[in-house]
């Protein structure tokens, strides 16, 4: 352990130069940050060009950390026979135990290190750093494998550009051929029966590391080569022969409902079930199935959120069906509220929220505002398989047993901001700040300042995914009266984990209904006295549930009728 | 006992044998000289011995334990100092020592100081900012301070001036004499390793041309002119001439050879029986004479077989 820490040291020594203009980088990213947070975003042409400015210092970062690592693994090269270690007494799993633990401070331990008082100057607090350590620490990982097993397998830097860019050629081109030669792969959104990339993911570093060690422990270039190609070949084998069994709940992990208490009261009823067919863009027939259930009992003033569905056949002979032996069909869920009248008491709310981001494999979604007075919700599953599905499920009748599992949430209102500029509203690592009022014929347009904690990178190119799904409501409570923000621009950068977002919210003047008509309340007096009001979600309560259904008789579908 | 022993040793890079077939014993405590023209396999015979390559086929051993599976105990007990060895160019001298240092149990500080000032190294000096004679020594420092029980040095002499070149065996001949290692110097510049070897292996074309001790070389090889007499007679054409008798030529009325098996008691009659009446006069040779001569014989060899 003391050599291989010594070792450590003189890597440190080594990458010492570097590593001041990494840290200059992240320096400069902060002081961007903060200048402006300090300053306030200003207008849409400011913030594009801290929006540049902090895309570049990604790069940047991201090259000198990719540097790093073939500037360590080089410092003792495991190729040629011109190294000056392989001949005094450091074996091969010390070389290695050493520079994975340079990885870990240099990768791991300084961008941290760095970023520790950018996180603190952003209100960071013990919830968010641990998370944000993660996160940071986690993004490094991938770049960090493939730079240390091209270093481990080159001698110089030559090799490992050369090296480096066969892997951003080769490998997305090997990957695009697999899949388009494998049948059960397509870019439909719902042909997860199996999709490859949870395997590849899961075993591609896995086959990374092991022909790391290989070089570090033998230093036989040729045999570590064929290991590699030998790994490759194998994993992208057990992607095409081997079917996914997607998780049920993506982003959603269990343990954090584990703590909710249960919500024994409800119940689901089976409403209808339709049968059709759907074609896949690449021409291929799939089976689809849609089932309505409604639930009962469900506390007032909460949103239902699904984490597990569970749908499983059975016939008389014993023989069953079940997602897991035909993949996962695809679940979505569908509420549907009765249609609101427009006259909403002042805390009416209109909320969007996403479960599943977007997942290319998993997108449940709820839509649609939510009603205090609303308990007729309906929900919508429809499985899409495989033919082979559907045609057993036509072989003769057979009962279905469904299992859901979710949790309740509840809408906490923020504590509210006044509609004016320079207003702000902290909540923990969160903040918010109205930088500019303006009209806009009958709208209002806010300009607002946004900061948060945002563990998700794509937060940069879409900043609506999450960031935005905190609608703003102007409230008058005068006159009993709310006025939903509709989207405007909206523009987030990302300073490792802060997001940092720009938007402009048009706030419309509110229509109510008098008699049968729609009638505009009159403005601009409407926003006097105003407030804004956002809105958090809270997890509440979690529920099981059970339906049997026998016979299942799906009708066809009504909306495929020719 | 041997330090190092090789059974049929043998190295191929696709279709040319580096080195084929070697035998080697290098006995304790000797200092041996592995010599060849460039090419001969000098180099790729200490990787294989240092386990930079692996052989081929055949086998050596080293400290008694098979070259493939010298890990870090053999190597606490191994020097190797190489011309072509990537040396940390950004540490200072006393950094290097620094880093090596904690890696062997025996350091002796004593020593690396003695030598510090013996190879007069400014410590506080970049190694990249170091002279080429001035970085073999530091090599050489980094290998000498632990008492390392064998050294392998591979060309330490190449490219280096004259005066750095007799500097640097000056130096090594100091510290072989304090020492009680065995040195194994593969070089082509015969000269300096000359005045400290004892034991010489002599490589070419990958082969094993011979390996011997210093002394019984020099003492079997001599450069012998015989002057014939006006009315000498001489061995009759075609009888044949000793097989140890090499690179015979013959101008006038002298003639010159290299006895490769020259024996104070019987070599002056044996000259006698094939010139009869002639003066013979042997020369003792150094070792770069007997290097040169041997090149061209096993070259002339070579050619003969190949046509």
């Amino acid at each position: 352990m003391k050599l291989t820490l010594h070792i450590i040291r003189k890597d440190l020594r080594r990458l010492g130069s570097v590593l001041v203009l990494w840290a200059l980088v992240y320096l400069a990213e902060f002081v961007a940050g903060a200048r402006l947070l300090h300053e306030g975003i200003g207008n849409m042409y400011q913030f594009d060009r801290y929006q540049i400015f902090t895309w570049i210092m990604v790069g940047l970062k991201y090259a000198i950390g990719y540097l790093l690592t073939a500037a360590l693994i080089h410092e003792d090269p495991l190729v040629g026979t011109t190294a000056f270690w392989p001949t005094r007494p450091i074996s091969g799993a010390r070389l290695l135990g050493a520079k994975a633990g340079t990885c870990l401070i240099v990768f791991g331990l300084f961008p941290i290190a760095m970023a520790l008082p950018w996180w603190l100057y952003c209100g960071y607090g013990l919830h968010e750093l641990p998370l944000a350590a993660i996160d940071i620490g986690g993004s490094q990982a991938l770049p960090v494998l493939i730079g240390v097993l091209v270093a481990s397998l080159t001698g110089t830097l030559g090799r490992f550009l050369a090296g480096t860019l066969g892997v951003l050629v080769f490998v997305p081109v090997a990957l695009w051929c697999f899949a388009e030669g494998h049948p059960a792969v397509t870019e439909d959104t719902f042909a997860v029966a199996s999709w490859p990339w949870p395997h590849l993911m899961r075993y591609a570093p896995l086959a990374g590391l092991v022909v790391i060690a290989h070089q570090f422990l033998t230093r036989r270039l040729a045999r570590s080569l064929a290991v590699l190609v030998s790994l490759a070949a194998a994993v992208l084998l057990a992607c095409a022969l081997v079917p996914v069994n997607l998780p049920p709940s993506g982003r959603q992990p269990q343990d954090v409902l584990a703590g909710l208490p249960v919500d024994d009261r409800i119940a689901f009823d089976f409403k209808e079930a339709f049968e059709g067919t759907v074609n896949l863009p690449n021409g291929a027939p799939q089976a689809l199935y849609r089932e309505t259930f409604s639930i009962r009992n469900k506390p007032k003033d909460l949103t239902v959120h699904f984490t597990k569905t569970r749908f499983e056949w059975e016939w008389p002979d014993g023989t069953r069906l079940n997602p897991t032996s035909y993949g996962a069909a695809y679940g979505s869920a569908r509420f549907h509220p009765p249609r609101p009248v427009m006259d909403p008491p002042w805390d009416w709310y209109a909320r969007v929220r996403m479960l599943a981001r977007g997942g290319r494999h998993r997108s449940d979604a709820t839509f649609g505002p939510f009603y205090g007075e609303s308990d007729g919700s309906v929900w919508e599953f429809y499985q899409e398989a495989l033919p082979e599905m559907g045609a057993r499920l036509r072989s003769g009748p057979a009962s279905l047993q469904v299992q859901f599992e979710g949790y309740f949430e509840s809408w906490e209102a923020l504590p509210p901001l006044a509609l004016e500029e320079g207003s702000h509203l902290e909540n923990g690592a969160e903040g918010l700040r109205i930088s500019r009022i303006r009209w806009d014929g009958d709208r209002r347009q806010l300009d607002v300042d946004e900061i948060e904690h945002h563990p998700d990178y794509t937060v940069v190119f879409n900043p609506w995914t999450d960031i935005s799904a905190r609608w703003f409501t102007a409230v008058n409570r005068a006159r009993g009266e709310a006025a939903a923000s509709a989207r405007g621009y909206s523009v987030a950068l990302r300073i490792d984990t802060v997001a940092i977002a720009f938007r402009r919210i048009e706030l419309r003047v509110p229509h109510h209904m008098e008699g049968d008509k729609w009638v505009q309340t009159d403005s601009p007096d409407w926003f006097n006295g105003a407030i804004l009001e956002r809105s958090l979600e809270r997890r509440v309560s979690r529920f099981k549930g059970n339906v049997t259904v026998s016979p299942f008789a799906p009708r066809p579908d009504p909306d495929q009728a020719p | 006992m041997n330090i190092i022993e090789t059974h049929g040793l043998t190295r191929r890079f696709g279709r040319n044998e580096a080195v084929q077939g070697l035998d080697l014993a290098v006995p304790e405590g000797s200092v041996c000289a592995l010599l060849g023209p460039n090419g001969a396999g000098k180099s790729t015979t200490l990787k294989l011995l240092m386990n930079l390559l692996r052989p081929t086929s055949g086998s050596a051993r080293v400290l008694g334990v098979d070259s493939r599976k010298l890990g870090p105990a053999e190597f606490a007990r191994i020097g190797y100092v190489s011309e072509n060895q990537k040396l940390p160019m950004w540490m200072t001298v006393r950094q290097l020592l620094d880093y090596c240092r904690p890696f062997y149990p025996t350091w002796d500080r004593a020593l690396e100081r003695q030598l510090l000032a013996q190879f007069s190294l400014p410590g506080e000096r970049r190694l990249s900012h170091l002279s080429r004679g001035m970085l073999m020594k530091a090599a050489l420092l980094s290998s000498l301070a632990y008492r390392p029980t064998l050294l392998a040095m591979d060309e330490p002499f190449s490219g280096l001036d004259p005066l750095v070149r007799d500097e640097l065996v000056r130096s090594l001949i100091e510290v072989s004499a304090a020492g009680e290692w065995t040195v194994l110097i593969s070089s082509h510049d015969i000269e300096e390793v000359e005045r400290m070897t004892d034991h010489v292996a002599l490589l070419d074309s990958g082969r094993l041309a011979l390996s011997e001790p210093a002394e019984a070389l020099q003492a079997r090889f001599r450069r012998v002119e015989i002057d014939l007499e006006p009315d000498a007679r001489e061995t009759a054409p075609g009888v044949p001439m000793p097989a140890g008798w090499l690179e015979m030529q013959r101008s006038a009325r002298r003639v010159t050879l290299v006895d490769s098996a020259f024996s104070a008691r019987e070599s002056e009659g044996l000259y006698r029986r094939h010139f009869p009446g002639s003066s013979v006069v042997a020369h003792p040779m150094t070792l770069r004479e007997i290097f040169l001569t041997l090149a061209r014989t096993h070259r002339q060899d070579a050619k003969g077989a190949a046509a």
